[in-house]
């Protein structure tokens, strides 16, 4: 909340405008890396899937792999940009250890994907931030520093991954317009099938562009530029620090340095990466190893047809078609495996609203706690639409339900032999609620007079001391029935 | 295109390439430098001005190969040529000076 609060205080400073700029990195979903046929897997044994070259070997070549292509055309179209009828690759060329070439292979003039935007919403409004480019370039390896040890690792497995660099205009203003925009290209590729955008293992990381300027002026203020943020929460408090940094900066009277900083999680604070400066002359030339790409009309119509549902699309379907409330809209669409067994449910059952109500309630507390995905719940969809219906026919309470549920995760026994197991079927036989009610009358002789006297509150008090005698187990609608009979 | 090599721009190159030039040494590969760009000098005299840049040296186009999987070279051939290594690593002197490893992803870019 407090940082939520601070976010809009940027937002809203009277003096100062945020202007950030995001190079968002995603990884591709593809079998095998970008210019070499090693696995593309992450968490394997350290330079095991490595070959000569994404190892950087003399005499090694390259060779573009077909995929990746037609990943970021997919990716470039769901945007709105122009996919090239022509691309080519350029050489960037560094020096860092995870580097073997001593350059990168990437995209300088011709990039695959020109333009484009991504809608957003902060606030209540939308908004469209415009990209610049997309780009096809080779992920480096990774290096690993030890405490206290004078040398790194360097594991090369991550050498030649595929990486789609979607750069945006700096038409961004404030840290959770930038986490908003992030999330929503998170949710889009997702969608795409373009990346699993996994986070914790680098499949989706950010770099920012941010500076300031006076309210009301047009022009670009010195800019700094935050690397490899890889979580939603790092994207905003990051920009949040970097921004209030440059603000006290400016009003002390001191200018902004351009300059690479390094964002400390741990701190929450950025430090300057000193001595790259001049490093920043890539020498980019053509890369004489890869031939250019041409990319049909044929091709890209074909995978225009194939694009499946989008975010915004699957929002406007929940919104409109199914009366669904814009908060579960959001919610259900924000990740296509929930939604498509959001969908699979409502086959069985036509019934949104309950549907929604049951996963956003419980089936996410579940996936919360257990950390996974829905689809690793052990709870089929047909297995939540049958507690629903147990509900609605009145074999269990909704509370009951939600208790019986949380025995159905990774639990395939009959739903009626986990309600008879657990004691909470629903008691629909008048003798046994009778009893109950006349208990709690007893125990209770001025609750009765209030409800002669015409007190509707009253009867819920009685309702839920019959609850209580019952364990929840009476039928509410039976037991506000014989209420009304006995005392009215 | 006359390019005016400098020393500071030599000196600059040799940062980049990583080389570590003494005076005299920056002065011979000023006058290798001027030689080399000299000799390209005489395109300039060329009329390219309905000539495309050419960004590749033959026709060849979309030379692509399917997203399936080759046997990668494993572990221990991989390290055989590391100048150092250890039981799964490549070593190279310490890059950062801080401490801590670098999270989730690597830096694509510098």
């Amino acid at each position: 909340m407090a940082q939520k609060s601070k976010t809009q205080s940027i937002a809203s400073h009277p003096k100062w405008e945020a202007v950030l700029g995001l190079e968002v990195h995603v990884q591709l979903q593809t079998q095998t890396k970008i210019f070499c046929r090693c696995p593309n897997s992450y968490g394997q044994s350290p330079n095991a899937l490595t070959c000569p070259t994404c190892l950087g070997l003399p005499g090694a070549l390259p060779v573009l792999n077909e995929k990746v292509v037609e990943l970021a055309a997919i990716a470039g179209l769901a945007l709105g940009s122009k996919v090239a009828e022509f691309t080519k690759f350029d050489r960037k060329n560094y020096f860092y250890p995870d580097l073997p070439k001593g350059y990168q292979i990437s995209q300088f003039d011709q990039p695959i994907c020109e333009g484009g935007e991504v809608q957003i919403q902060v606030d209540g409004k939308e908004k469209t931030i415009r990209l610049v480019r997309m780009h096809l370039e080779e992920d480096a390896g990774k290096n690993i520093h030890i405490e206290g040890k004078p040398q790194s690792r360097v594991d090369l497995n991550r050498a030649g991954v595929p990486l789609l660099e979607i750069v945006s205009e700096p038409d961004l203003r404030s840290p959770l317009e930038a986490a908003t925009y992030m999330r929503k290209l998170r949710t889009t590729m997702l969608y795409l099938g373009v990346s699993d955008c996994n986070m914790e293992e680098g499949s989706l990381r950010c770099d920012c562009n941010i500076s300031i300027r006076p309210r009301g002026s047009t022009e670009l203020g010195t800019r700094t530029e935050l690397k490899n943020i890889n979580s939603f929460s790092f994207v905003q408090s990051a920009c949040e620090y970097e921004i209030s940094r440059q603000i006290q900066m400016r009003e002390a009277g001191r200018e902004i340095i351009q300059e690479t900083r390094l964002y400390d999680s741990v701190k929450n604070e950025t430090r300057s990466m000193r001595g790259k400066e001049e490093a920043h002359d890539y020498r980019y030339f053509p890369e004489p190893d890869l031939t250019p790409v041409t990319i049909s009309k044929e091709d890209l119509n074909t995978y225009k047809k194939g694009l499946p549902e989008l975010p915004d699309q699957a929002f406007e379907r929940l919104t409109s078609d199914l009366d669904l409330p814009q908060y579960d809209a959001e919610v259900l669409t924000q990740d296509p495996e929930v939604l498509r067994y959001f969908d699979s449910c409502r086959e069985e059952i036509d019934e949104p609203k309950k549907i929604s109500n049951w996963i956003i309630n419980d089936v996410f507390q579940r996936m919360n706690e257990m950390k996974v995905g829905i689809g690793s719940l052990g709870l089929p969809p047909e297995r939540l639409v049958g507690i629903i219906r147990s509900v609605e026919e009145k074999k269990v309470s909704v509370a009951n339900g939600r208790e019986v549920l949380k025995k159905m995760f990774g639990n395939d026994q009959p739903i009626e032999k986990i309600i008879e197991e657990m004691g909470v079927g629903m008691i629909s036989d008048d003798g046994l609620i009778e009893s109950a009610l006349a208990e709690a009358m007893e125990e209770h002789p001025h609750v009765v007079e209030d409800i002669k006297n015409g007190k509707d509150a009253a009867k819920n008090f009685l309702m839920g001391q019959v609850m209580k005698r019952t364990r929840g187990k009476a039928n509410p609608g039976q037991v506000m029935k014989l209420i009304q009979e006995r005392i009215l | 295109m006359s390019i005016e090599i400098t020393e500071a721009l030599i000196s600059h190159i040799a940062t980049l390439a990583r080389l570590g030039l003494s005076e005299s040494e920056i002065a011979e590969i000023q006058g290798h430098f001027e030689k080399v760009l000299h000799y390209v000098e005489a395109l300039d005299k060329l009329d390219t001005e309905s000539v495309d840049p050419s960004i590749f040296t033959n026709d060849a186009i979309n030379m692509l190969e399917q997203d399936s999987p080759h046997a990668p070279l494993g572990q221990e051939l991989a390290l055989k040529n590391g100048p150092e290594v250890d039981e799964d690593s490549f070593l190279v002197p310490r890059i950062i000076a801080e401490a801590g490893n670098e999270a989730g992803g690597g830096k694509a870019s510098p």
